[in-house]
């Protein structure tokens, strides 16, 4: 359905493709069980990942990815400096082309970079994150976690809570959530979620993280991103703890099968207090495992692999 | 002597309020004659043109475009953008200071002025930098400026964050009758912006340049314009700024605003692509600030259309949209988005022209002689209705930064005459 595409963000992705994305990542997490991991659907094919920004979770995972489809894929560390201009992403671009890549996952810290990259060069770009635009795979892997949990998307409750201004992952997940027919709260101090969120996504933006999680049976917080702001928006980190963190009593606002997800790397005791990290409702790391299978879906639906 | 005929052109011509189909001589450097259709036997040697469904105007007179010379001469120079100009039917165009170029001494001024009567295709007015270097800390010497030939002062892209200072200039610079041109944006609210604050940059991940910004600064320039007495001339982009300078004008301040082409013709959703050549400072805003403008320049609340030609090289544009530069192209283009516009709030042509001519003329003091017998043979001839691009062939500019690059634009020039002299002539084919 995407084959020969790009994956440039979630944006414009329909609901039925995005279920076809969600139901190949199933054969593949089964994969992932295997003692052999590896099937040999993207023999041949070369993936680079060109991270110019710092990543541990999307790099490795995408990274195991391809290992898992027997694709050759090599990482590219690239230095981000945003005072050089484009020079440095154009060369990047011609230089990737030469190479024959057949796909090129990138994450970058301006947005629209893979969409720069997209109408420059002939390989498949996935976007692995473009500064505060989108996140697609992340949204992915986010949208099968609560499918694991929750039959029917359609009418889901869901909470998004924290620096949403500046998250590519919320805006992902917006955009998907609604597709989908979820209904999204958005709650944070309001430098951190902008009343534009409300238009742009059709979203509802309420007073107080407690009234966002009222009854929510998913709540997503994110990380606040202080490398990100510009001086201002908060007064301190313990003053965001103390008002939007969320903490044990807070959990229980949700629905009674309501669960806690955090794209990671979270700050302890800012948006989550320690214990709820690894609560029973928490399924972090079960996002961490379903990343994988994500990546190989898209992975293999872009360049059109034979099937697992 | 050279001879030009015009044979059964609609005249427009907004210095004379004249309006109707007629046969047009140009003699030497003078408007001969301005006859009913065939009326006309002119002797001699004679340039015949068919004038018929095409207007007949006076050159238009730009209020704002950025360049930087010598420094950043490969975008364009003094020489090329007389060549852009008078291919968008441009006999005048005034100079905008800008970082690159500051035009903050008389020597710079002076050396404009004669690099550009140098090549003299058409009338390259600089305006003068308010504050040296453009940083807001210290007042230009605006006499010597003015002395040195400067039109009227700026500071072009940066917004003056000291009050006082700007206050002491309004007051110092009006002794000398010198019009402020200010494009207002308070310095911090948007300050790393890339396009307007909304729903479409909260879904591009960019930065976003609030109207705020444009409207506070708007107040706060009118306020000590009224304060002082200065002449302050505005860009405006934004729907409130132009209620702003609605109220002024009706408190008797006296001012007056433009907005670019690009601002009635575009909105921010074409920002989608991540095209960098719509990057513009001030940025292209939403459908009900485009439909505002438009309404103010039809109720003479805007008393002109600039091109806002600023050329960029592929190094600032190629490149993702949070580190290009702002600026497009707009001089070749104006006449044709601007004409586009018009039909959003069915303006007239002669409102239309208005706005290109008399209207930009009148902020610097520049009187125009119009289409009338004995004047400067100084003329343009328009299409309105010819379909043509800009792209590498048609475009005159150094540069491609072009908002309207390779887009169907209707509304050709075909004829630029300055001085009796052909500045400019469409490659027709016939």
């Amino acid at each position: 359905m995407i084959q020969g595409q790009h994956l440039l963000g979630m944006e414009g992705l329909s609901a039925d493709t995005i279920y076809s994305i969600l139901d190949t990542s199933k054969s593949f997490k089964q994969v992932s069980k295997r003692t052999i991991k590896k099937v040999p659907s993207l023999r041949g094919r070369t993936i680079l990942n060109v991270f110019y920004e710092a990543s541990t979770r999307t790099r490795v995972s995408f990274e195991l990815a391809a290992k898992r489809l027997s694709a050759d894929g090599v990482n590219i560390a690239a230095s981000g400096s945003s005072t050089a201009k484009g020079e440095s992403l154009l060369d990047m671009a011609q230089t990737l082309d030469a190479m024959q890549a057949d796909a090129v996952v990138i994450r970058h810290g301006q947005s629209g970079a893979p969409h720069y990259l997209a109408d420059r060069i002939n390989a498949r770009v996935i976007n692995a994150g473009d500064g505060q635009h989108e996140h697609p795979t992340q949204a992915l892997l986010d949208i099968f976690t609560i499918r694991e949990h929750f039959a029917n998307l359609e009418g889901l409750e869901v909470a998004i809570v924290g620096d949403i201004r500046h998250s590519r992952v919320a805006r992902s997940n917006l955009i998907a959530m609604r597709t989908l027919g979820m209904n999204v709260r958005v709650a944070g101090p309001t430098t951190l979620v902008p009343a534009e969120f409300e238009k742009a996504y059709d979203c509802t933006r309420v007073a107080s993280v407690e009234e966002a999680m009222e009854g929510a049976q998913v709540v997503m917080a994110l990380r606040l991103q202080k490398e990100r702001m510009v001086s201002g928006l908060l007064p301190s980190l313990g003053e965001y703890a103390d008002f939007y963190g969320i903490n044990k009593t807070m959990m229980g606002l949700m629905a009674d099968d309501g669960i806690l997800m955090h794209p990671g790397p979270v700050n302890r005791g800012v948006e989550l207090s320690p214990d709820v990290v690894n609560s029973k409702r928490s399924v972090i790391l079960q996002q961490v495992e379903n990343g994988v299978a994500i990546r190989c879906a898209v992975l293999f639906l872009l360049l059109g692999g034979e099937t697992p | 002597m050279n001879q030009i005929l015009f044979k059964g052109v609609r005249v427009i011509d907004p210095v004379h309020q004249l309006d109707g189909d007629f046969d047009v001589l140009l003699k030497g450097e003078k408007i001969a004659a301005v006859e009913p259709v065939g009326k006309l036997k002119p002797t001699g040697e004679v340039k015949v043109l068919d004038g018929v469904g095409k207007w007949l105007t006076t050159p238009f007179v730009d209020l704002h475009t950025t360049i930087a010379c010598p420094s950043e001469s490969y975008k364009e120079d003094l020489h090329s953008v007389q060549d852009v100009a008078v291919a968008g039917g441009f006999g005048t165009i005034l100079l905008i200071p800008s970082k690159e170029m500051p035009m903050d001494t008389p020597e710079i001024i002076h050396y404009i002025r004669e690099r550009a009567d140098a090549y003299g295709k058409c009338s390259v007015l600089p305006v003068a930098g308010l504050t040296h270097g453009l940083l807001g800390e210290r007042l230009s010497e605006l006499g010597l400026l003015q002395a040195a030939g400067a039109v009227g002062v700026s500071n072009g892209p940066v917004p003056v964050k000291n009050t006082q200072l700007l206050r002491n200039a309004f007051e110092y610079g009006t002794d000398f009758g010198l019009p402020f041109i200010l494009e207002s944006m308070d310095a911090y609210l948007g300050e790393h912006g890339d396009m307007h604050e909304g729903a479409m940059s909260t879904t591009l991940g960019l930065r976003g340049l609030p109207r705020t910004g444009e409207d506070v600064a708007t107040a706060r320039n009118i306020f000590l314009a009224e304060l002082t007495g200065a002449r302050l001339h505005l860009v405006i982009s934004s729907m409130a700024a132009a209620e702003c300078v609605a109220k002024g004008q009706a408190r008797g301040v006296d001012i007056s605003a433009h907005t670019s082409a690009h601002h009635l013709l575009m909105t921010d959703k074409a920002l989608v692509t991540y095209d960098t050549n719509l990057k513009l400072r001030p940025p292209l805003r939403e459908a009900e600030d485009r439909i505002a403008l438009a309404e103010a320049l039809k109720q003479d609340i805007l008393t002109g259309i600039a091109s806002h030609h600023h050329p960029q090289c592929s190094i600032e544009k190629d490149c993702t949209f949070g580190v290009a530069g702002f600026g497009s192209l707009g001089l070749q283009t104006c006449f044709a988005e601007a004409l586009e516009a018009s039909k959003l709030r069915q303006i007239n042509p002669m409102k239309l022209l208005e706005k290109l001519t008399v209207g930009p003329a009148e902020v610097i003091g520049l009187e125009l002689p119009g289409l009338t017998v004995g004047a400067p043979a100084n003329v343009v001839m328009l299409d309105p209705g010819s379909e043509w691009r800009l792209n590498s062939e048609t475009n005159r500019s150094k540069s491609e930064n072009s908002a309207v690059w390779n887009r169907s634009l209707r509304g050709r020039v075909d004829f630029t005459v300055l001085d009796g002299k052909i500045a400019y002539e469409a490659d027709i084919q016939a």
